[in-house]
């Protein structure tokens, strides 16, 4: 019996971890290998027919139109990485600095939450009747005479893309931001005032560099449900605006697996080194 | 014109919403002392402290230094440095850019802030450090860190909220003798908050006793423990005995006091009427036992068991049950007392003679008493 708890004893950290390790395997690690294998594959116009060729990647890296897509995203991704950014950093300073009672405080973050009710897609199409060009906002403007023509750009265009992420997207830079703000022990404030920092200088030498792992997260939340979606560009853009996301979806859709498959790989190594810089820059061990 | 860091607090009342946390409080620190706040915690002190820091705005009165007021000025204008309880070290900097924070947000260049920051390090021997992250210090650096940021604003006025209440025994002992040196070095006034009745006593020129809002006693800190003004003082403080008890005779130069629980007392007599309640108190250290060396009944003598006894080097604390509730501590030579040594449980009489009584003011309300010294 002793034995028993003593060998059970010796491998209970690895026991722990069998059924996540399992999950992992099972859900990423698993279909990823699937797609590695797939990326080598073969497709004839029809059918995707078990290879080993290199002529996808040779495809993907001499097309033109990858790079034009990469930058596209990169665009989009960086406009809306700076607008949540700035955005999750005013909500959360207000939340943490400005809002004395605490349940105060945790309704409005509950707010924030609110429009994770819905669905993603449902949110993102909600937008269309209030960009459209007989949308609300454009029949405001006209009503009150601000415009007699009604503004094309809101609706089916890159605008619309990039509105609708950050509406759905700014939560995920919240809560990091709040996470780590909340966490900045008060009598540094104090600290620096009693320093002679005034609130600018209080903002940029403390609270600002403090926030660092909080920003850090939220960025790295950000760009990767940026760079992987590719419903609000099919939704929104038109057909204006040409992601990665959308071009792995479209060649889905055309039935080329193995082509895809080198693109989304391709795609993940982008962000993975995204990430990697990300974490390189700023100790977000700090915040876990 | 008055010494520039004087520190005048007239008719300071400060209320957070109904609750009254410094109630009217008066009180003059001259320029170039050392000061400290004693109470316990709740008493207000640490308010005060931040009132005059500029962290918190008193809701009536007046705050001057060196003769001019600063309500109103901002926290940094003030000639005042604050050197927090937690230190309050920013934990993203290094122990020279803390030190030269202030400089930073004066504009000073940057090869010539850290100049100065690392004089500033070389006075409290932290200069070796200068480099570290202050999460990799231990307590005492963390601390003589926060004194050199606070130093190199050149105050006029330090303040110290319990600087060493985080720090263990041993360093807390060497600390207080370091903090003490710097202030008599730097000739600055030293305003200092804390609950530990032994460093008030051994750190201030002023002990400011406090209790729930307002000050109890101010004076210097032989003043505060020998003469008592209340009997909140004398048990906040430690090292007395309070007793009470009504006038029941009245004799040329004595009186005798008749305690709620019977007993008996003989005190000087200074004009009291028959049956007034008077509070007195009685040195722990003039109590002895009778049956030891010094065997004469001193005038005065309560019987009770022993309830504990601690063996403290030079001298012996006992402590006897006066009654089920109630308790006399004396605090007895130790040669006095192993010439006949009791054990717990012994009856034994205390003794102790009436020129000894000193007669103060009832405290009024309720009292707040933590802690004890000796």
């Amino acid at each position: 019996m002793t034995q028993l708890t003593d060998r059970l004893q010796r491998y209970s950290t690895a026991l722990q971890m069998t059924p996540l390790g399992i999950a992992l395997l099972l859900f990423l690690i698993g279909p990823i290998i699937v797609i590695l294998i797939t990326s080598f594959y073969k497709f004839n116009g029809f059918l995707t027919i078990p290879d080993v060729t290199v002529k996808n990647y040779v495809k993907l890296f001499t097309s033109g139109l990858t790079l034009d897509n990469y930058l596209e995203t990169i665009r989009i991704a960086a406009i809306v990485w700076i607008v949540t950014a700035v955005l999750g950093f005013i909500i959360a300073y207000y939340l943490v600095f400005d809002v004395i009672s605490l349940r105060a405080k945790m309704l409005l973050f509950l707010l924030c939450v609110v429009p994770f009710w819905t669905s993603g897609v449902i949110r993102m199409i909600a937008w269309i009747p209030f960009l459209g060009k007989e949308g609300v906002i454009n029949r405001v403007f006209m009503s009150i005479g601000i415009k007699d023509e009604p503004l094309e750009f809101l609706l089916f265009s890159e605008f619309a893309v990039i509105l609708s992420y950050v509406h759905v997207f700014t939560l995920f830079m919240v809560a990091p931001l709040f996470n780590t703000m909340a966490r900045i022990d008060p009598s540094l404030i104090e600290a620096a005032r009693d320093n002679g920092a005034k609130g600018w200088q209080i903002l940029l030498h403390v609270i600002i560099p403090l926030c660092k792992p909080g920003i850090a997260i939220g960025t790295i939340f950000v760009l990767s449900l940026t760079l992987s979606d590719f419903t609000a560009v099919r939704l929104l853009s038109g057909a204006n605006v040409g992601t990665v996301a959308l071009s792995i979806s479209n060649q889905i859709g055309s039935y080329n697996f193995a082509y895809s498959s080198a693109n989304s790989l391709f795609l993940l190594i982008v962000l993975l080194l995204i990430v990697g810089g990300i974490m390189r820059l700023v100790d977000v061990r700090k915040q876990l | 014109m008055s010494e520039p860091g004087e520190v005048v607090i007239s008719n300071i009342t400060k209320a957070f919403g109904d609750n009254v946390a410094v109630e009217n409080i008066n009180l003059t620190i001259p320029d170039g002392s050392y000061c400290c706040l004693l109470g316990p915690s709740g008493c207000g002190k640490t308010t005060l402290l931040r009132m005059i820091a500029g962290h918190e705005v008193p809701t009536e009165g007046d705050i001057t230094i060196g003769g001019t007021s600063v309500i109103g000025v901002p926290t940094g204008q003030r000639g005042t440095s604050m050197m927090f309880q937690s230190y309050a070290l920013f934990p993203h900097l290094t122990v020279l850019d803390n030190v030269a924070f202030s400089l930073k947000m004066k504009n000073v260049g940057k090869e010539d802030r850290r100049q100065q920051a690392y004089e500033v390090l070389k006075k409290v021997q932290l200069e070796p450090l200068a480099t570290r992250m202050p999460a990799q210090l231990s307590g005492g650096q963390q601390q003589r860190v926060a004194l050199a940021r606070s130093l190199i604003t050149n105050p006029k006025v330090l303040l110290l909220d319990e600087p060493l209440s985080a720090l263990d025994e041993y360093l807390r002992l060497q600390m207080r003798a370091e903090v003490k040196r710097l202030q008599l070095d730097l000739g600055i006034t030293f305003i200092h908050v804390t609950h530990t009745q032994p460093e008030a006593l051994a750190l201030a020129d002023l002990v400011v006793v406090m209790d729930t809002g307002h000050i109890e006693q101010s004076g210097s800190a032989r003043e505060i423990y020998d003469i008592p003004r209340t009997t909140y003082v004398a048990e906040f403080m430690g090292g007395w005995n309070v007793l009470n008890g009504k006038v029941l005779i009245e004799e040329e130069s004595y009186a005798t006091l008749k305690s709620p629980h019977g007993e008996e007392f003989r005190v000087p007599n200074n004009g009291n009427k028959k049956g007034q309640d008077l509070s007195f108190g009685v040195r722990r250290d003039k109590i002895h036992l009778l049956g030891t060396e010094q065997q004469k009944d001193r005038g005065n003598s309560l019987n009770g068991k022993v309830h504990a006894i601690e063996y403290q080097g030079n001298w012996v604390k006992v402590t006897i049950d006066r009654t089920d509730t109630h308790q006399l501590v004396a605090v007895i030579e130790d040669k006095e007392y192993f010439t006949n040594p009791a054990n717990v449980g012994d009856q034994v009489t205390a003794t102790w003679s009436a020129e000894d009584v000193h007669f103060m003011e009832k405290a009024e309300g309720e009292q707040n008493l933590i802690g004890e010294t000796f």
